[in-house]
C-alpha cells in the first residue's frame, strides 16, 4: 500500500539561480527570444526552419549555462512519439499522397507503407516538439514566476495603453501562482477526509456515471473552498486598501539600449529564416 | 467570518481573484493525479478542465477564458518541461494546449446562459457537457490540423472517450455549481428520507 | 476626538429576520486595547467590518477619526488608520514573497518607492520575520502566515488595528507570540482590538465589549466582566449599557454566575477555579499566584491542626520539598506486552515527507507506541510536531517510512485491506467541514455509513442517533442545506458524519480548533459519549485542559514522541519545560503546590475534586457550624500531610523525608473502573 500523498510543492516554473548571460538579460529579451523561437519552431512552413527553431534553442541553453542532462530530459518522450507516429503513418495513408515509399509491407497493400512524405510528418512533428520543449524548459528555468508575470503586466500596459487590464492580467496570473500550494494541500486533505469516510472515488465501478457521481466528494468541496477562499482574500485586499488604481507601480527597469537591438536583430532574423524556409525549402521538400 | 454579500468593492478585482483560485483547482488537479478519473484500459476521464466551465457559468465569458488560458499555459509549460507520456509532445503546440482551453468557459457560459430560462439544473448539465465536448473537439481538430492523428483515430477517441467525458463535466459542473448556489438538485430533501 | 465612535448602529444581512447588530453605541479612543468577545454568530465581525468601511450600516452612525469609513472618498484614509489581521492566515496573503506582501497595503496607498522600503523594514522587523523577507509564502508555517499579515497591517502605519480571531488557527506558541505583539503594539500607543471567544485572551484586555445577538451588553474592565457582580445586579450596574431583553437572561444562580457564562462564553479556568475556592484573584492570574492567595489559610490551617492532632510541626512528615527529588525514573511507555489487544501498534515508525524527492524531510522518527482499546488518547505537540503526521500512519494513509503500524491488528502495509482499515478507524481531518459535500446535511452524514453498506432503516438510525448527539436533532437538521449552516454546526455534522461510522476506533486531527466555548462543549459531548460505548479514540489538541482529560497523553516534539503515558505522569513528575507547552491548569496547581510543601494524599482528576480537597482548609467553605469546620478542615489536613505513625492514612504517601529518591509528588490516578487496566498505574505507586 502507497501512502495518499502526492507532491505538494508543486510549482510551474523551474528557476534556476545560476549566473549567465542569458540570466542576466533584462525580461523583456528574454520574452521576445521565446517568442521568436517559438514562433519559427510552431509555425515555420517546413520541419527545416523548425530545425533552425532547435539550434537557436539548444544554444540558448547552452548561454544559460544549464545542466545539458536536465534540459534534454523531456526529449526522451520523443522517442516513444517518433516510434507511434511511424506507426500510425504505416497504418494509416493520407489521401492522394504518391509520395515515394520508404518503407512497406508488401507491394499491393498501399496503406501499410511508410512514405517520404509521411516520414516528413513524423520529422516535423519530433522536430517541432523538440524545439518547444527545450525553448520553454531554458524559458523557465531563467525566468521567475514573479518577473514573468511583472513583465506581461509591463507589455500589456505599454501595448494596450490601458493599466487596468494590465493589471488585470498580472493580478489574476499571481493569484493562480499563490493558490496552486494552497489548493493542492486541501486536494489532499480532502481526499483523506473522504477515503476514511470509505469513499472509492469511483474505482470500484466501470459505469462512467457512477465513477463522476463518485468523484463529487472531491470535486464539490475542493472547489467551493476554492471559491471561499476566494471571496475572503477579496475581502482581506480591500480591507488593505485595494481597488486596482493608483498603486505604486513596479520599479521595473529600464531595457538596455544593447537589448533593445538584440530583440530587433531576433526580430528581423526570425522573419528571415521564415522567409527562407518558405521560398527556398518549402519548393525542395514539399514534391514528396 | 462568512462573507455573503460583498457591500462594495470593484467587482473586477472579485473576479480576477475568483478566476485566479478556480485555475489553481485545474492546475492543482492537473498536476496530481485527481485531474484524471481512471476508466478501462489505461484510459481515462479528465475533469481538469471543469474549473473553467464553473468559472464562465458563474462569473461570465472572461473569468472562464482566463481560466482556461491559465490552465492551457500551464499545461503547454509542463508538456514541454515535464511531459508525462507520448501524447504530451502534442501539447507542446498552443494550438493544441491553449486555445481550446480558452474557449471551454466561454462555451459553458454560452449555454448556461441560454437555458437559464429553461430550467437552470439542466442549464448546468449542458453547460458542462458543451463545454467539455468543446475541449475534445478542438484538441482533437487541432491534432488532425497538424496532422499528428488522423481523422479517423480522432474520430474513434471521440466516441470512446470525449462522450464518457461529457457526461463526467456535466454531472460535476452542475454538483458544484449547484452547491454554490444554493440550488436543489431537483429533489427538496435529503435521500434520508427514501431510507427505510 | 475618538479614534472610532459607533451611534446606534444596526446592520441586517439581506434575507435574514434578525438583525446582525442593533443599536450599537460605544466610543474607543486612541491607545486602547481592547478585547471584542461573544460567541459565534453573535454580530464581532459585523462590526468590526463596519468600522473600516468593508460593509455599510443599514442604520446609525460610525466615525473613524471623523470620517464616515463608508465614504468612498475617506475609504483609503480609514483603512490605512484602522487595519485588519483576519482568522486564517492563508486567506489574507496576497503575494507569493514575504516583503512584497508587506508591501502590497502601502503599494496601494501609492507611497513612494523608498518610503515603501522604510515601512517593510520596520514591519518585518517589529514581528521578527526580517530573515524571512525573501522567502516564498508558501513555505511559511500558519504562525509565521498570521506574523506576516500583522506585519503587512503594520505597514500601514495604522492607529488602531483590529484582530478578528486572528488567533484562533495558532498552535499555543505561536498564538503567544501574537498576543505578545498585540501588547507591543499597545505600548506603542496603537489601538488593538481583538475579537476573540477565548476569554483568557479577553483577559489580557483593558477593555472588554460583548456582544450578543448583535447588541452590546456590557462594555467594561476585564475584572468587572469576570465578576459576579456584573451580573448578579442587572439593574445597578453602570457597565451594562445595553439591558438584554428578558427572554435572553437567565436567572443568575445564586450570585455565582458570571456574565461570560450567561452569554454561551466561559470563564477562563483560573477565575472558574478560584470561584469554586470563593477567591477572588485578578483575571490575569496564574496558578502560582492562586496558590500564593491560598498559603496563609492553608499553612494556619495546617498548623491549627497538628496542635489540634497533638503534633508538633517538627514531628511531621516534611511538607517542605528539598530541591528537585523527582528523580529521573524514566517514564514508562505503554509496550507491546502490556495489553492483550492493543488497537493500534506502533513499532520502531519513521515517515518522511516526498521520501526520494529533493524535498524530502523527516515528519516523524523513532515512534514506538502501542494504544489500548477502548482508551481516550490526546496527542500534544505544535504545529509541525508530527502529531497529525502520527494519526494519518494509523489511517493507513500514510504508510511508514520504516518500521511498523498495525491498526486493529492489521500492518498497514497490507495493500488489499487498506482500504477497508481507512473506513474501520476513520480520521476526521482538521477543519472537517472542508469535505461536507452533499446537498443535505443528513445526507453528508449518512455518506460514511452508506459506503460501508448500510441502508434502510438501521442507516436512518445511525444517522438519527449522531445527529442528535451533535446537537443537530435529526428531524430539524436533516433536510437542511449544508450551506446554510453556521461554521458551529458544520463542524458538528462533520464529526457527527465520522462517528456515525461507528468504527472500533476513531481519529480526530484537532476536533474542537478555532470553535467558541458553547460548540467546543458539544463536540467533546459527541467525542465523550462514543468514547463511553467502549470506541478507542485518538485526538490531536492544542488544549491543554482536553488532554488533561484523556487516558493517556503522547508528547510530539520535532517528529519525536517523547512522552506517552497518563496525564497525571505526563503534566505531573515526567513534565519537561523543554517541550515547550504549558500544563493543564489542574496540574499546574498541584505542581505549585508541590513546589511549595503541600501534597494531597489522592490525586484529584479534576478541579472539582482539587476544590473538594482545599475548600475544608481555608475555614470559608463549610457552614456555620464551627466544629464541623474544624473537623473537616483536620480531616483534610491529616490527608494532606498524613502522620508518620498514624492510623488515619497508612495508605497514604511515604513521608518525603525518609528518602531523597521518594515517590512522585503526584501519584497516579487510577483509570475509571469502567475501563479496562492502563499500563503505569502500577509503577507509579510502588
Amino acid at each position: 500500500m502507497k501512502s495518499l500523498e502526492f507532491f505538494r510543492n508543486i510549482s510551474i516554473g523551474q528557476y534556476i539561480d545560476i549566473a549567465s548571460p542569458m540570466h542576466a538579460l533584462h525580461p523583456a529579451a528574454k520574452f521576445a527570444l521565446l517568442f521568436c523561437i517559438s514562433i519559427l519552431a510552431l509555425t515555420a512552413p517546413t520541419f527545416a526552419g523548425a530545425g533552425a527553431a532547435l539550434l537557436v534553442a539548444v544554444l540558448c541553453i547552452l548561454l544559460a549555462r544549464l545542466p545539458l542532462g536536465m534540459a534534454a530530459r523531456p526529449l526522451k518522450s520523443l522517442l516513444y512519439v517518433a516510434v507511434l507516429t511511424i506507426l500510425l503513418q504505416f497504418v494509416f495513408s493520407w489521401p492522394g499522397d504518391q509520395s515515394l515509399r520508404v518503407l512497406s509491407l508488401g507491394t499491393s497493400l498501399h496503406a501499410l507503407s511508410l512514405t517520404l512524405y509521411e516520414t516528413g510528418i513524423v520529422a516535423s512533428i519530433v522536430i517541432r516538439a523538440a524545439a518547444m520543449m527545450l525553448t520553454l524548459g531554458w524559458f523557465t528555468s531563467i525566468i521567475t514566476e514573479q518577473d514573468a508575470i511583472r513583465s506581461i503586466e509591463r507589455f500589456l500596459r505599454k501595448a494596450l495603453r490601458d493599466s487596468t487590464i494590465a493589471h488585470q492580467a498580472a493580478l489574476v496570473s499571481a493569484m493562480a501562482l499563490r493558490f496552486v500550494p494552497i489548493i493542492a494541500g486541501e486536494l489532499e486533505d480532502i481526499v483523506k477526509a473522504q477515503a476514511s469516510r470509505g469513499a472509492s472515488f469511483g474505482s470500484d465501478t466501470r459505469n462512467p456515471i457512477a465513477k463522476a457521481r463518485a468523484y463529487l466528494p472531491l470535486f464539490v468541496p475542493v472547489t467551493i473552498r476554492a471559491l471561499e477562499r476566494a471571496e475572503l482574500l477579496a475581502e482581506a485586499m480591500e480591507a488593505r486598501c485595494y481597488t486596482g488604481r493608483g498603486r505604486t507601480e513596479q520599479a521595473l527597469s529600464p531595457i538596455p539600449k544593447s537589448q533593445i537591438l538584440l530583440i530587433l536583430g531576433a526580430l528581423l532574423a526570425t522573419a528571415a529564416l521564415w522567409w527562407v524556409d518558405l521560398t527556398l525549402c518549402k519548393p525542395w521538400i514539399r514534391p514528396y | 467570518m462568512a462573507t455573503q454579500q460583498k457591500a462594495s468593492g470593484t467587482s473586477w478585482v472579485r473576479k480576477m481573484i475568483v478566476a485566479g483560485a478556480l485555475s489553481a483547482v485545474s492546475i492543482a488537479l492537473f498536476l496530481t493525479p485527481f485531474g484524471y478519473i481512471p476508466w478501462f484500459a489505461g484510459a481515462s476521464l479528465t475533469v481538469m478542465h471543469v474549473p473553467a466551465i464553473i468559472g464562465g457559468v458563474l462569473e461570465g465569458p472572461v473569468v472562464g477564458g482566463v481560466i482556461g488560458a491559465i490552465f492551457g499555459i500551464t499545461s503547454l509549460i509542463k508538456a514541454a518541461t515535464a511531459p508525462q507520456g507520448p501524447i504530451d509532445v502534442f501539447f507542446t503546440n498552443p494550438l493544441v494546449s491553449v486555445i481550446p482551453r480558452i474557449l471551454v468557459g466561454i462555451a459553458g457560459w454560452l449555454i448556461a446562459t441560454l437555458l437559464r430560462g429553461l430550467n437552470r439544473q439542466l442549464g448546468y448539465l449542458a453547460a458542462g457537457a458543451v463545454g467539455s465536448l468543446t475541449n475534445s473537439v478542438l484538441v482533437l481538430g487541432a491534432l488532425v490540423l497538424l496532422q499528428a492523428i488522423p481523422l479517423q483515430l480522432a474520430a474513434s477517441v471521440f466516441v470512446a472517450n470525449s462522450l464518457v467525458e461529457a457526461v463526467a463535466a456535466a454531472i460535476l459542473t452542475a454538483g458544484v455549481v449547484s452547491a454554490w448556489k444554493g440550488i436543489e438538485h431537483g429533489r427538496s430533501r435529503s435521500r434520508l428520507a427514501d431510507e427505510a | 476626538m475618538s479614534l472610532i465612535a459607533c451611534k446606534d448602529v444596526s446592520y441586517w444581512y439581506e434575507g435574514r429576520p434578525q438583525p446582525a447588530l442593533s443599536h450599537v453605541t460605544f466610543t474607543v479612543d486612541q491607545g486602547e486595547y481592547i478585547a471584542l468577545v461573544g460567541r459565534n454568530g453573535s454580530g464581532k465581525s459585523t462590526l468590526v467590518r463596519l468600522i473600516n468601511g468593508l460593509r455599510t450600516p443599514s442604520s446609525g452612525s460610525i466615525r473613524v477619526l471623523g470620517l464616515d469609513p463608508a465614504d468612498p472618498e475617506h475609504q483609503a484614509e480609514v483603512r490605512a488608520s484602522i487595519t485588519m489581521v483576519f482568522q486564517s492566515p492563508a486567506d489574507q496573503i496576497v503575494t507569493s514573497c514575504v516583503e512584497e506582501d508587506i508591501a502590497f497595503g502601502p503599494e496601494n496607498l501609492g507611497l513612494p518607492r523608498t518610503e515603501i522600503a522604510a515601512r517593510v523594514d520596520e514591519a518585518l522587523e517589529m514581528v521578527g520575520l526580517t530573515a524571512f523577507r525573501t522567502r516564498p509564502t508558501r513555505f511559511l508555517s500558519g504562525g509565521q502566515l498570521q506574523k506576516l499579515a500583522l506585519a503587512g497591517a503594520i505597514a500601514m502605519r495604522p492607529r488602531c488595528i483590529v484582530f478578528d480571531e486572528a488567533t484562533s488557527m495558532l498552535d499555543p506558541r505561536s498564538r503567544k507570540a501574537l498576543l505578545e505583539l498585540m501588547d507591543t503594539l499597545k505600548n506603542q500607543g496603537i489601538t488593538v482590538i481583538h475579537v476573540t471567544h477565548e476569554m483568557e485572551e479577553a483577559a489580557r484586555a483593558s477593555r472588554v465589549i460583548l456582544l450578543d445577538q448583535g447588541e452590546l451588553v456590557f462594555d467594561g474592565s476585564p475584572t468587572r466582566f469576570f465578576s459576579v457582580e456584573a451580573c448578579s445586579v442587572p439593574g445597578t450596574s453602570s457597565d451594562i449599557s445595553a439591558p438584554a431583553s428578558p427572554n435572553k437572561r437567565i436567572e443568575p444562580d445564586s450570585g455565582q454566575t458570571t456574565l461570560p457564562e450567561l452569554y454561551g462564553l466561559e470563564l477562563p479556568v483560573n477565575l472558574r477555579f478560584a470561584r469554586m475556592l470563593r477567591l477572588s484573584v485578578s483575571p490575569g492570574a496564574g496558578p502560582a499566584e492562586i496558590v500564593a492567595h491560598l498559603i496563609p489559610s492553608l499553612a494556619a490551617a495546617r498548623s491549627d491542626a497538628m496542635q489540634a492532632a497533638g503534633l508538633s510541626e517538627s514531628s511531621t512528615c516534611a511538607q517542605i520539598r528539598k530541591g528537585d527529588d523527582d528523580g529521573d525514573r524514566a517514564l514508562q511507555h505503554p509496550t507491546t506486552q502490556d495489553f492483550a489487544e492493543p488497537d493500534f501498534m506502533l513499532s520502531d515508525v519513521h515517515y518522511h515527507y516526498l521520501a526520494g524527492t529533493m524535498f524530502e524531510y523527516p515528519a516523524l522518527q523513532n515512534i514506538t507506541m502501542a494504544i489500548p482499546r477502548g482508551a481516550k488518547v490526546a496527542f500534544i505537540g505544535h504545529a509541525g510536531s508530527g502529531k497529525s503526521t502520527c494519526l494519518q500512519l494509523l489511517n493507513a494513509l500514510l504508510v511508514p517510512t520504516k518500521g511498523e503500524v498495525r491498526s486493529l491488528g492489521i500492518n498497514t502495509r497490507e495493500e488489499h485491506v487498506a482500504n477497508k482499515l481507512r473506513s474501520s478507524v476513520p480520521l476526521a481531518i482538521q477543519r472537517p467541514e472542508t469535505a461536507l459535500f452533499e446537498t443535505f446535511t443528513g445526507d453528508d452524514v449518512a455518506f460514511g455509513p452508506r459506503n460501508l453498506g448500510i441502508t434502510g432503516a438501521q442507516l436512518v438510525e445511525r444517522v438519527r442517533t449522531w445527529m442528535n448527539a451533535a446537537g443537530l436533532p435529526y428531524e430539524e437538521f436533516r433536510d437542511r442545506q449544508i450551506r446554510t449552516l453556521s461554521g458551529g454546526e458544520k463542524r458538528r455534522a462533520a464529526l457527527a458524519g465520522v462517528f456515525a461510522m461507528e468504527s472500533r476506533a476513531i481519529l480526530l486531527d484537532e476536533p474542537s480548533a478555532a470553535l467558541d466555548p458553547q460548540t467546543r462543549t458539544r463536540i467533546w459531548s459527541i467525542i465523550n459519549r462514543a468514547s463511553e460505548r467502549g470506541t478507542t479514540v485518538v485526538f490531536a489538541t492544542h488544549a491543554m485542559e482536553e488532554a488533561a482529560g484523556a487516558d493517556l497523553v503522547g508528547i510530539f516534539h520535532e517528529g519525536r514522541l517523547v512522552a506517552f503515558g497518563l496525564p497525571s505522569q505526563i503534566f505531573g513528575e515526567h513534565f519537561d519545560p523543554g517541550w515547550n507547552i504549558e500544563r493543564p491548569f489542574l496540574y499546574a496547581m498541584l505542581h505549585e503546590l508541590s513546589v511549595r510543601g503541600f501534597r494531597l494524599p489522592s490525586l484529584p482528576g479534576t478541579l472539582e475534586e482539587l476544590a473538594g480537597l482545599l475548600l475544608p482548609m481555608l475555614g470559608q467553605g463549610v457552614g456555620a457550624d464551627a466544629d464541623e469546620a474544624a473537623k473537616a478542615c483536620l480531616g483534610s489536613l491529616h490527608e494532606l500531610c498524613p502522620p508518620r505513625t498514624g492510623s488515619l492514612a497508612e495508605n497514604e504517601i511515604t513521608p518525603a523525608t525518609a528518602d531523597s529518591k521518594d515517590p512522585p509528588d503526584i501519584p497516579a490516578r487510577s483509570l475509571s473502573q469502567d475501563k479496562q487496566k492502563l499500563p503505569g498505574t502500577d509503577e507509579a505507586q510502588p
